[in-house]
């Protein structure tokens, strides 16, 4: 199996080392070290797109490179390359994402004489490597280690304005709640590796395999807590989900995210599109294997993404700067993902990971270049009417707006579709949990059309409503490129996986996605997930009416929100219409106070128990301590006195001290008998 | 076939040799012209007799020269001495930390008269050294032991006009005498129950009749207290920090390094093979359990070592009890010997071998730093050293260097050798006697990190002058903190070495 995919370590490495070249030698480069970060993804994203055919083309590689601790307790804990068509498909995704984004800060950061950029082109490598390594991880325990690195790089990244307020604070935010997080996954992952012996993802030691083998009887693994086996896999389930509901940012842990704009715009499409956010949702994926075994924990994965999608919606409504709306966009489409991997939809879940992050990654680069134009300003109400200044960055934004919108032929249509129906047809086979977190779903579709033209439409239309606006700056070839490549894939990525096309007309073999993510290691691929799914199907109307139906209902609403935003906002002069919810307007301007009780619980629990930890701490550990040390300074100088000066106290005392030796070591010895 | 199996036997006794040759070349060129001012020919000529008589014992380390690979240890002058592994890995202590004192004593001694006779001395004493690491019979480990120590008594007085050297030099020859005493008074004892001198052979006569159990046990224990009085244990420890802190620092030193770990040579082959445990223990009507005794003497030592060590203000002083502290992490390596302990007991002597390697790099590079700031005319509080760093700044890290691998911090030798004493100590069942060692250990990290606070951290009250940049110290300072670091990468082949060489005592 020698070929191509012996070379999938470099994908991780050349953007390592472009790191490592900015970070030492970036600023005697020209352009703060870019042209490295540069070619290092192209040759990742070269290198990705080969593995990708060569994935397509039947192979797999799954492959333990590097044993760091050995044989404690017969569980090795390796470094290794895991290939499927899953990894080679985030690979892609990742790599691509990451090049433009490389490209598109030229103008971003560059063009508009940033300083720091060798420590800026150093953090996006070392981001894009992190995730890299996480993708391609093949145990549990290595995709923990480069999650973190993810984290700690968006931290730095987040933080790259260190000298202003915000920024900083931003990135201490970011990094503490998704630890808060990731406290339950590395308790996941040790409790993966107490119960299983081993945390690989493939294989024969494969974790999820044995998990499957355990329920069936045919192999024994550890349990604890005195639970059975069922329940304690949930309980394992749960805790490593804790670290993707921080990273992903599901509720309640999703507070992070809109306050991580403060990072410069580049590193929020990186963040948003292709590393930070998606990191979660792959974890998910990565291990449905053993998520599919656990009903309960797929349903709360289900209600999570559901009441996120709908919840994160109706905040993005109301707010004034372009890139909010699209952090509460990016919530809420990550919720679409959890719903779509909770509802059994894995093949769903991630077609609506890869047409997302090309879609929002387009819209946070023309937000970018939106906020280039404008000077750095993100405020809507000052924008308006720039369609006719910038044609390109307005047609490739209105690309991506109706793939998130989910207007029909858009990327997003076909992903999100899918997702719903997934969760609608096992929610009719008898759970009615889906049937809620479905219709949540559905009325975020309305949501999600309605913010989505909102934007559109104060951004691009109308007049212009500052004196920027009037006379934007414009924008280079750096900026229009990578526009252009991702407005043309948000149009058109979609046209992979058209599962109502097939359905409603009968054409078989159009759902090549899922065909792709069949290819897999028999363990991972999506034919024995379907297997192992604890859901069955229920149709309203056989299956084409049920798909007729759905796509007929999501596309009806995302229609609805976008006229809505039509009527109120396409106008010359729009005004804020935010005052006609009321008191709701307050609640939504607040974010339903979720920082707020989050804060308090900082402030109204943990700090008083800290406290009274720390009190004990001082008072009692640390007096002990102290005690001990007093006493031994005592004694020393005790010791101290013994040696007078006066050399025949010391003959006195050398005379005693033999003597008392004999005396204890005769009586021992009986020398005396 | 290594050339050294053709060449006589004496020559195996060349270290020893060589370092004799050179103190009485020294005397001689003293002779010749009494008043030289050529300081550097008389360090050099010591330096250089030191590294030869080094080289050749690290040459028959090598080589097998005394070991299992070449026939076994080789007896010289009707057995009255033994050349193994053991006596040669010692060597390579002394001849290291003589040529360290000697580079160093260039700069120290500039101006001052007698320096042939410094040199000498210095030259004589570490020939005892070395000749008390190769006695077989307690004729030669008396002879050689005085042989040490006498020079060491006027090397302590060296500083003639100086109130305290004087009075170190005077105590420590009064508590050596007596123990000088106490010690042939041991050694008349054993020899009247046994009936010999010769190390092996007091091991063949020890089924002794019931009733001499008892004169054999005070022999034996009489016996031991010289060897504490060589070593700086409690209760013959007195001597230490007044010897260490009144002499020149060049010989506190070489006296706390080198000295030290003579005794700790000798007590090592005269225990192992004139008293063997399993036999001494069980004696007609009786026992000698010298094991006990040194774990409790290890105990008492480390604790009251560290004790003092952390109430001292003066940093000289400070480093005299710490040297009595890791006298008792060396004692380990006797007290840990168990009647059955097999490989167990060679381990945890070896360890305690290596870690007088390490000891005498950290330990002699740390009383040079204090031999330099003597020589700056800074004072010898704590709160003298005050921002030494700021001025000194390659000298401060060494220091810092020797304090952090004194105290057992990695990266640094005395942390790979500590860890492997209390980890074979552990392996023999000594887990207490570790866990003693462990909680001192981190004691001594209290006065140890003091002087790296003050050299680092405080402010001096007074802007500090340093006069002189003594070459010689530097080079001195810079190659025992060089050695110190590199005893932790190349810490394997010394363990190893010590512990095959500890092995074949037994």
């Amino acid at each position: 199996m020698a070929g191509i995919l012996e070379f999938a370590p470099a994908i991780v490495l050349l953007p390592f080392l472009s790191f490592l070249i900015a970070l030492g030698a970036g600023r005697y480069m020209p352009k703060g070290g870019a042209l490295a970060g540069i070619g290092a993804t192209a040759g990742s994203f070269a290198l990705s797109v080969a593995t990708f055919f060569a994935v397509s083309g039947g192979q797999n590689y799954n492959q333990t490179i590097y044993t760091w601790a050995e044989g404690l307790d017969a569980v090795n804990l390796t470094f290794g390359l895991l290939i499927d068509p899953l990894s080679a498909m985030m690979l892609v995704i990742v790599t691509l994402v990451a090049f433009l984004v490389h490209v598109f800060s030229l103008g971003y950061m560059n063009d508009e004489g940033e300083t720091g950029l060798p420590r800026y082109y150093a953090g996006l490598g070392l981001f894009t490597a992190s995730m890299l390594g996480f993708v391609v991880a093949d145990n549990l325990l290595m995709a923990f280690m480069f999650f973190e690195l993810v984290g700690l790089c968006s931290y730095l990244l987040i933080g790259f304005h260190f000298r202003q307020d915000g920024p900083p604070s931003a990135a201490k935010k970011a990094f503490l709640v998704t630890r808060f997080g990731d406290y339950f996954f590395l308790i996941g992952v040790v409790a993966v590796f107490a119960t299983f012996g081993s945390a690989a993802f493939a294989g024969p030691d494969a974790f999820p395999v044995l998990a499957e083998e355990a329920l069936h009887g045919e192999h024994s693994v550890n349990t604890f807590l005195g639970m059975g086996e069922q329940a304690w896999f949930t309980v394992v389930g749960l805790l490593v989900l804790g670290g993707v509901v921080g990273k992903s940012a599901q509720f309640p842990l999703h507070t992070w995210l809109p306050d991580a704009m403060e990072g410069p715009t580049p590193v929020s499409a990186l963040i948003h599109a292709a590393t930070m956010v998606a990191a979660g949702v792959y974890l998910v994926a990565r291990m449905y294997g053993f998520y599919v075994l656990t009903p309960t924990t797929l349903a709360i994965i289900a209600l999570i993404g559901g009441f996120t999608a709908l919840f994160a919606a109706t905040m993005g409504v109301v707010k004034k700067e372009i890139k909010q709306v699209l952090a509460y966009s990016t919530i809420s489409q990550y919720g679409y993902m959890m719903l779509g991997l909770g509802a059994g939809g894995y093949v769903a879940a991630t077609f609506h990971l890869m047409t997302h992050a090309f879609f929002k990654a387009l819209l946070f680069l023309g937000a970018g270049s939106v906020i280039i134009a404008m000077h750095h300003n993100e405020d809507m109400w000052d924008m308006g009417g720039l369609k006719d200044k910038m044609p390109v960055t307005y047609y490739a934004f209105l690309s991506g707006s109706l793939a998130l919108a989910g207007i029909v032929p858009f990327a997003g249509f076909w992903s999100k579709d899918e997702v719903l129906y997934e969760t609608l047809i096992h929610g009719l086979g008898g759970s009615p949990i889906l049937l809620a977190a479905y219709a949540m779903g559905l009325l975020a579709v309305f949501f999600t059309g309605f913010y989505t033209f909102r934007m559109v439409f104060l951004t691009f239309h109308g007049e212009p409503r500052s004196g920027t606006a009037r006379d934007p700056h414009g924008v280079r070839w750096n900026v229009k490129g990578p526009l252009a490549v991702l407005g043309v894939l948000a149009a058109t990525a979609g046209l992979v996986n058209m599962v109502p096309v097939e359905k409603l007309f009968g054409i078989k073999g159009i759902d090549f996605l899922h065909q792709f993510l069949d290819g897999s290691f028999s363990s991972l691929n999506a034919h024995h997930y379907a297997e192992l799914m604890p859901y069955s199907s229920g149709y309203i109307g056989g299956e084409t009416g049920t798909v007729a139906i759905g796509a007929a209902v999501s596309l009806g609403l995302a229609l609805a929100g976008a006229g809505l935003a039509h009527r109120l906002y396409n106008v010359p002069e729009p005004v804020e219409h935010t005052d006609k919810l009321g008191g709701i307007k307050t609640t939504l301007y607040n974010n339903y106070y979720q920082d707020e009780y989050q804060v308090w619980i900082a402030t109204g629990i943990v700090q008083p128990i800290s406290r009274a930890l720390d009190k004990f701490d001082q008072g009692i550990v640390d007096g002990v301590v102290n005690g001990l040390s007093s006493v031994s300074l005592f004694a020393g100088g005790r010791i101290k006195r013994l040696q007078t000066g006066v050399v025949s106290n010391y003959a006195a005392l050398l005379t005693l001290g033999l003597t008392a030796l004999i005396i204890g070591l005769g009586l021992i010895g009986g020398w005396f008998a | 076939m290594t050339p050294l199996q053709t060449a006589p036997e004496w020559t195996a006794a060349a270290p020893a040799i060589i370092l004799a040759v050179t103190g009485l070349a020294l005397l001689l060129i003293d002779t010749i012209d009494p008043d030289t001012s050529s300081n550097g020919l008389l360090a050099g000529l010591s330096t250089l007799g030191s590294l030869a008589a080094g080289g050749v014992a690290g040459w028959f380390l090598t080589q097998g020269t005394g070991m299992e690979s070449s026939g076994g240890a080789i007896t010289l002058y009707g057995d009255a001495l033994v050349i193994d592994g053991m006596s040669l890995f010692f060597t390579l202590i002394f001849t290291s930390v003589a040529a360290m004192v000697s580079v160093a004593s260039y700069d120290y001694l500039a101006g001052r008269r007698y320096q042939g006779e410094f040199y000498s001395l210095v030259m004589f004493a570490a020939t005892g050294m070395t000749l008390m690491a190769m006695s077989n019979s307690l004729a030669t480990v008396f002879v050689s032991l005085e042989l040490a120590s006498l020079p060491s008594y006027a090397l302590v007085a060296f500083l003639k006009k100086n109130r305290g050297s004087i009075e170190a030099g005077l105590k420590y020859f009064l508590i050596g005498a007596l123990s000088s005493a106490v010690f042939a008074f041991g050694i008349s004892l054993v020899y009247a129950v046994t009936g010999t001198l010769l190390l092996p052979e007091i091991a063949a006569n020890l089924s002794v009749s019931s009733d001499l159990v008892g004169v054999l046990g005070l022999g034996v224990l009489m016996i031991a207290g010289g060897f504490a009085f060589k070593t700086a244990s409690v209760p013959f420890h007195f001597w230490a920090p007044e010897a260490y802190e009144g002499a020149p620092a060049p010989v506190s030193a070489f006296l706390s390094s080198a000295s030290k770990a003579a005794g700790f040579a000798v007590a090592f082959r005269v225990f192992t093979v004139a008293f063997p445990l399993g036999p001494v223990t069980s004696l007609n009507g009786g026992g000698v359990d010298w094991s006990l005794l040194f774990a409790v003497l290890a105990v008492v030592t480390m604790t009251l070592g560290n004790f003092a060590a952390a109430t001292q203000e003066n940093v000289k002083r400070m480093l005299a009890y710490s040297s009595i502290g890791h006298a008792g992490y060396a004692l380990i390596g006797l007290a840990a010997i168990t009647t059955d302990g097999g490989a167990a007991n060679g381990h945890v002597l070896g360890a305690s071998m290596a870690h007088l390697l390490v000891y005498g790099f950290m330990n002699t590079g740390a009383f040079l730093f204090i031999a330099m700031v003597e020589k700056w005319g800074l004072g010898r509080t704590f709160a003298d050293y005050n921002g030494i760093a700021s001025k000194a700044p390659i000298a401060a890290t060494a220091m810092t260097v020797f304090m952090f691998s004194l105290a057992g911090l990695p990266p640094f030798g005395g942390f790979l050798s500590k860890y492997f004493l209390f980890l074979s100590a552990i392996e023999s069942g000594f887990w207490w006697l570790a866990a003693v060692g462990a909680v001192n250990s981190a004691l001594s990290l209290f006065y140890y990190s003091r002087v790296v606070k003050a050299m680092w951290i405080e402010e001096p009250s007074e802007p500090l002058e340093i006069g002189s940049q003594p070459v010689g110290l530097y080079v001195a300072v810079i190659f025992a903190a060089v050695g110190t670091v590199l005893l932790l990468p190349g810490f394997r082949p010394v363990i190893e070495t010590a512990q095959t060489v500890a092995a074949a005592l037994f």
